[in-house]
């Protein structure tokens, strides 16, 4: 997994964001067990207190699970992750929409560019703006 | 605990003194062979090999009494008050043990170098002539001690060189810890740690010479010494002996103990390590 | 329970003030950053806590003991600068801490040497600078110890080197430990803290969660550190 973060917000709540979508994504699959918070600390070069943190969070949102033997699991639950990877999307188109508001684009006009793009990508990238 | 210091300053301190005694031994062989044909001959060149052999024997011999030294002052430095000290002084090692083991050791070296020089000296002169001088030597040594120490005393003699043996190795460690307490007041200073502590080294020596020079006056000014060589006069040689001995090791004790407060006050107390 | 203590504790060099009356008390299980620009106090502080200097007025205390043979053996210490005997092998050491520290655990030096790459009959001396640091920093971290005192720990590496060494020191402390890292390469260390200690001209100005820095204040410790010390 790939770590990467930003100077404005608490590292733990970055951490939770991106191992949501590594879950979503499939990469830690339903189920699967995670390696253990001091290994996952050290990959992502963080604080393991700050990992463990986030295994916290996780865990209050049910997206994972500790269990007293085999450590920590993501959850077998997929209806969660689906409602994961909806709440994500949500997030991101929320503030796709408020920087197209902030251009002064309405609704029309935003699906409209968004047809173009995806017409785009399927014309080699070519991407025609008028 | 202090054995294992021991140890690792042994391991510190062997890799240079062991080479040196090695040299010291190999050069003797070749000092003795240049003593009895080189130099003897009739060529100018094994002359000239034989010079060489003879100075390499001197420098070694004057390499190892020097690097004894050298390596006692060095170490307690280097390793306790310079970088090696931020390990050193941060192990679970009381000071006293610190200063016993680099005491101890240096001790060893030189008692080590003493019997090596002799047997250097020993491998040089040898041939079947000189094994018999140097038992002949040996045997009015001991002859010259049974008339100091006549009709059955011995154990005088046995004991007068014991005392002298301790004081040989009492006043060679006042000497070891009274360079060590200059160097433990000297890295005290807050600059000029070198300096200062060769300044201290001087300091102490001239406040043992004025104590020496008052007692003096005072033993000679009071009629003391007077009444010391008469109650002397009364004495047997054998006792005579002891009674000056018993002086000098007390004497020679006391400096060590004075030195060795010094020490372990200033690096426990004291400490600056910059 | 408190790990490291300090009550009004002064140092100074002759006429010049390193620290003046410093309050500081860190808990068990932190990862610490003391942070400073230079000359700020950071090693004169470390150097108390290891009984390598002797404070002038006030107290420092590790684990409720003063600095002396009992506390070394709480403490684990990485020097400002390499200060392992260069004459040894890596072999020996190992056989040195081993001798003297009771945490000592060799066999992980062992791995972590070997993963570097570093024989164990390769003297000291024969190795790069960069690789004495990381040679002193294993010996250092295969203790396991209550409080580790790192100073300067990424000071003149490279960036590889500098990655290297957080991971190993986040690989390797004890979870109950505390672990208090000097530095002023804020930005690197910055993800592996939970708290930091500002420090400047011998004063504590600031003690602190990263968390808190950051959803407080909406930035960075390295940010906020810019902001505290412009100059």
């Amino acid at each position: 997994m790939k770590w990467q973060f930003r100077n404005d917000m608490p590292i733990y709540t970055q951490i939770v964001e991106q191992i949501k979508v590594a879950i979503v994504r499939g990469e830690y699959g339903s189920g699967e067990r995670l390696p253990s918070v001091r290994d996952m600390a050290t990959e992502a070069g963080v604080n393991p207190n700050t990992m463990q943190r986030a295994m916290a969070e996780l865990e209050r949102e049910g997206l994972v699970f500790s269990q007293r033997t085999s450590g920590r699991q993501v959850t077998e639950n997929l209806e969660l992750i689906k409602e994961a990877k909806l709440s994500q999307a949500t997030k991101h188109l929320e503030s796709f929409m408020n920087a197209m508001g902030e251009l002064g684009l309405g609704q029309d006009e935003i699906i409209k560019l968004i047809m173009a793009a995806g017409k785009g990508e399927e014309n080699n990238g070519n991407t025609d703006l008028q | 605990m202090l054995r294992k210091l021991m140890k690792h300053e042994l391991r510190a301190t062997g890799r240079v003194m062991l080479p040196l005694f090695l040299l010291v031994l190999i050069t003797a062989a070749g000092a003795n062979l240049a003593t009895r044909t080189l130099l003897e001959a009739d060529n100018k060149l094994m002359n000239l090999m034989g010079i060489i052999l003879l100075t390499a024997f001197i420098i070694a011999i004057a390499a190892a009494c020097i690097m004894a030294f050298a390596l006692m002052i060095q170490r307690f430095y280097k390793n306790l008050l310079q970088d090696e000290g931020y390990v050193m002084m941060t192990l679970p090692v009381s000071v006293h043990k610190h200063v016993w083991s680099k005491l101890l050791v240096s001790l060893l070296w030189y008692a080590a170098s003493f019997f090596v020089v002799a047997l250097a000296f020993f491998i040089l002169m040898f041939d079947i002539e000189f094994a018999k001088e140097f038992t002949g030597a040996f045997k009015g040594l001991l002859q010259y001690l049974k008339e100091l120490f006549p009709d059955g005393n011995h154990i005088h003699a046995i004991i007068a060189s014991l005392e002298f043996f301790v004081f040989i190795i009492l006043a060679i460690a006042a000497n070891c810890l009274e360079f060590y307490a200059a160097m433990s007041i000297g890295q005290s200073f807050a600059n000029r740690k070198i300096l200062m502590s060769v300044l201290v080294y001087f300091g102490i020596n001239f406040i043992m010479q004025i104590l020496g020079g008052v007692f003096g006056i005072i033993v000679d000014k009071s009629g003391l010494s007077f009444s010391v060589t008469n109650y002397l006069d009364t004495l047997s040689v054998p006792v005579t002996i002891h009674t000056v001995m018993t002086g000098l090791l007390l004497f020679t004790l006391v400096l060590n103990l004075i030195f060795y407060f010094i020490n372990t006050y200033f690096l426990k107390n004291k400490l600056n390590l910059e | 329970m408190e790990i490291l203590t300090c009550n009004k504790l002064s140092k100074n060099f002759g006429r010049c003030t390193a620290l003046d009356g410093v309050d500081l008390s860190l808990a068990g299980g932190k990862i610490v950053g003391l942070l400073g620009p230079n000359g700020s106090g950071k090693t004169t502080l470390i150097k108390l806590a290891n009984g390598l200097l002797t404070p002038n007025s006030g107290s420092i205390c590790i684990c409720g003991e003063t600095p002396d043979v009992n506390s070394h053996k709480l403490v684990s210490y990485l020097p400002e600068r390499t200060s392992i005997p260069l004459w040894m092998t890596a072999q020996q050491l190992m056989d040195f801490y081993e001798d003297f520290y009771e945490d000592f655990h060799r066999d992980a030096a062992e791995r972590m040497l070997e993963h570097l790459g570093i024989s164990p009959k390769q003297r000291i001396k024969q190795m790069s600078k960069g690789t004495r640091e990381k040679v002193q920093l294993i010996m250092v971290m295969s203790r396991k110890a209550r409080l580790y005192l790192l100073d300067e720990p990424i000071g003149g590496v490279d960036p590889a080197t500098r990655d290297y060494i957080l991971s190993t020191i986040i690989g390797n402390y004890e979870p109950e430990a505390t672990v208090l890292i000097s530095t002023h390469l804020i930005s690197d260390v910055e993800k592996i803290l939970d708290e930091v200690v500002f420090i400047d001209k011998g004063r504590i100005v600031l003690q602190s969660t990263v968390d808190a820095i950051r959803e407080e204040r909406g930035m960075s410790v390295d940010a906020l550190f810019r902001e505290v010390f412009r100059c």
